[in-house]
């Protein structure tokens, strides 16, 4: 259960990253599980889902996310992160903008701002993901 | 080519916050633009090294989602300068773009 938070917003870097930048922001009024996928040496970001990653080819196209970005940084994707984000948690949710080609997004995401100054923010199991 | 000095700068300070935790991923891109934006002999070189910059912006798995970790730990002190210097970059890019 979550509790529509007044006020909050995103700036604009984050809240682009929705369809028509568009989002609600909610305050957690329980402990929720999230997912997200990374590299095997960064467990934690800023962008989450509900929803259980099922493959890499998968989220990058639910995920919009790019195997490279300008500039030739390479977004590796080894890992399924699962993460307990606390109650009392601001999070922002919509669905995730397109990043052109076929990197198409319209799933869920969830934003959670600077999760490293959230005590209780916790990768709780992580595995592989099927390439 | 507005901003441009202020950029240059900010970039050279993300470089030195991805080099002291090792991150040559990311370092490495920003190298690669702030030689672009450095060399830039126009208006249009300039703008579209800037767009590719604004590119790397975006949801999973892009430069806003970047968390510095070090040896399996998240290295606090330097993702929150990351932070802001990522937020205020953003800022600067976005009024070349727009302005």
């Amino acid at each position: 259960m979550a509790k529509i938070a007044s006020g909050a917003s995103l700036s604009d870097d984050l809240a682009r990253t929705f369809v028509g930048g568009r989002y609600k922001s909610f305050v957690l009024q329980e402990d929720i599980v999230v997912y997200r996928v990374g590299s095997k040496d960064q467990a934690l970001g800023q962008f989450f889902s509900k929803e259980i990653p099922v493959s890499e080819v998968q989220v990058r196209i639910d995920k919009a996310i790019r195997p490279e970005w300008p500039g030739g940084a390479k977004s590796q994707i080894d890992m399924v992160y699962k993460v307990r984000i606390p109650k009392g948690t601001t999070v922002h949710v919509g669905e995730i903008a397109n990043q052109g080609d076929f990197y198409l997004g319209g799933t869920q995401q969830i934003v959670v701002e600077k999760p490293w100054e959230i005590p209780g923010v916790e990768v709780i199991d992580s595995w592989p993901i099927v390439k | 080519m507005k901003n441009k000095a202020a950029i240059e700068k900010l970039i050279l300070d993300i470089i030195n916050i991805l080099d002291s935790v090792g991150e040559i991923n990311w370092k490495n891109a920003f190298l690669s633009h702030y030689n672009r934006i450095l060399s830039a002999a126009n208006e249009n070189d300039y703008k579209q090294a800037i767009r590719d910059v604004m590119g790397m912006y975006g949801g999973m798995g892009s430069f806003s989602d970047v968390v510095l970790y070090s040896q399996n730990r998240i290295c606090v002190k330097e993702t929150r300068k990351l932070d802001k210097l990522r937020k205020k970059l953003y800022s600067l890019v976005t009024e070349v773009i727009t302005g």
